[in-house]
């Protein structure tokens, strides 16, 4: 017998597309490094499953070549030197995009599922 | 007449490839500087700094080996600059090359007629992650007694002095499996077994799990403990450095996009 799908599965999301705006959210809360977004976004809700190292660190690759981000190096008075990451006005902007987007998507689910509990009789 | 300029750098066996590269790079921007490229184990670098070697750009495969030998007497500051992930590096003449898989290697390598390799935790961050992940492996397997099993059969012959060894023992076939840098393997074209984050050092998000693995190194006169922790590389210009402004030309060429497109195509991931 096929073994049951579930929803997570029927609705793939790549993890990718979300894992930019969760940086821009983290960022835009303070200015940090790729080993310490990787962990807040562990502990963050915002993603399902622990962030891929790799995917994290070219996403902000990428983002500090579309100009979203600003690097710079950072040492504190101990352990080693990383490259620390700002949100630019650009990034702000596109956080802010994103938002909106996921406002709309969440009226989208909310009518979704409450067009079904009335079916229900909820 | 022009004073000859000199850079000597010292770096990891397991950045032979992406140091050589980055050095094209800056020879291109300054072709009047003689560059001096040479490698060991990263803690073996270290020791050769301590003792007295004249160097200018020393690059190691762990920001630990800084912090435990070098910091603050001969180096201030050290950049992070990648990352990588331990995988079981083989070719298909391995014996059970057919066979093997994330689920199986402990089984596989267990068997009488296979050998296996690591390098040296005294001389090199990739052997003592390989006794991290034999820890760490026994645990997420549920496989009590896996890492003394791996440590008795994986002998001082089987122990090579830096990662990069461990490639000619395999394409020699000295051995039929080796545990080394999923860079490394991929570098020289290996097959690989890719281990779950749980286990192979990658995930910053498995940062405390990793710690729980513990291996004891000699140090001069003492003994040192090395906790796991992500495997990450870093690079440093020494206090005794006689050539200072041009190492910190060559530390912006290896992080630049340049320097990093060269790290990623060797199969690091540039941070």
């Amino acid at each position: 017998m096929p073994e049951k799908k579930k929803a997570a599965d029927l609705l793939p999301l790549p993890m990718e597309k979300l894992t930019q705006p969760a940086i821009l959210l983290l960022l835009h809360r303070k200015e940090a490094h790729g080993y310490d977004l990787i962990q807040k976004l562990s502990q963050s809700r915002f993603i399902e499953s622990d962030p891929d190292t790799a995917t994290v660190y070219r996403t902000l690759r990428r983002m500090d070549q579309e100009g979203l981000v600003v690097s710079s190096w950072r040492h504190g008075e101990s352990g080693p030197a990383r490259r620390e990451y700002h949100l630019t006005p650009e990034g702000q902007k596109l956080l802010e995009d994103w938002i909106a987007r996921l406002e709309e998507r969440k009226q989208q689910i909310d009518s979704f599922i409450g067009y079904y509990r009335e079916t229900k009789g909820d | 007449m022009r004073k000859e300029q000199n850079l000597k750098i010292l770096h990891a066996g397991a950045l032979r490839k992406p140091m050589k590269e980055c050095v094209r790079l800056f020879t291109r921007e300054y072709p009047q500087v003689r560059v001096t490229l040479d490698y060991a184990g990263s803690r073996a670098c270290a020791r050769a700094l301590l003792e007295g070697c004249d160097v200018d750009v020393i690059a190691l495969a762990d920001p630990h080996v800084f912090d435990d030998l070098l910091v603050p007497r001969h180096v201030d500051v050290f950049f992070v600059f990648a990352t990588d992930r331990m995988v079981l590096a083989y070719d298909e003449l391995a014996k059970y090359s057919g066979l093997i898989n994330e689920e199986n290697w402990m089984e596989i390598l267990s068997r009488e007629d296979v050998t296996f390799a690591r390098s040296d935790e005294n001389l090199d961050p990739c052997g003592y992650r390989a006794l991290m992940l034999w820890q760490l492996a026994g645990e997420y397997y549920n496989m009590p007694g896996l890492y003394q099993k791996l440590d008795t059969k994986c002998g001082p012959d089987r122990i090579y002095p830096k990662s990069i060894d461990l490639t000619s023992a395999l394409l020699e076939g000295r051995v039929d499996y080796a545990f080394s840098y999923s860079s490394v393997a991929e570098q020289f074209g290996f097959r690989h077994v890719e281990f779950p984050s749980r286990i192979n050092l990658s995930n910053p998000a498995q940062a405390l799990h990793y710690s729980r693995a513990v291996v004891t190194l000699e140090k001069v006169g003492k003994e040192s403990q090395v906790k796991g922790a992500p495997i990450e590389f870093a690079v440093a210009v020494p206090r005794n450095s006689s050539s200072r402004e041009l190492a910190r030309q060559f530390i912006e060429i290896l992080t630049s996009s340049e320097g990093e497109e060269i790290l990623e195509d060797c199969g690091l991931i540039p941070c």
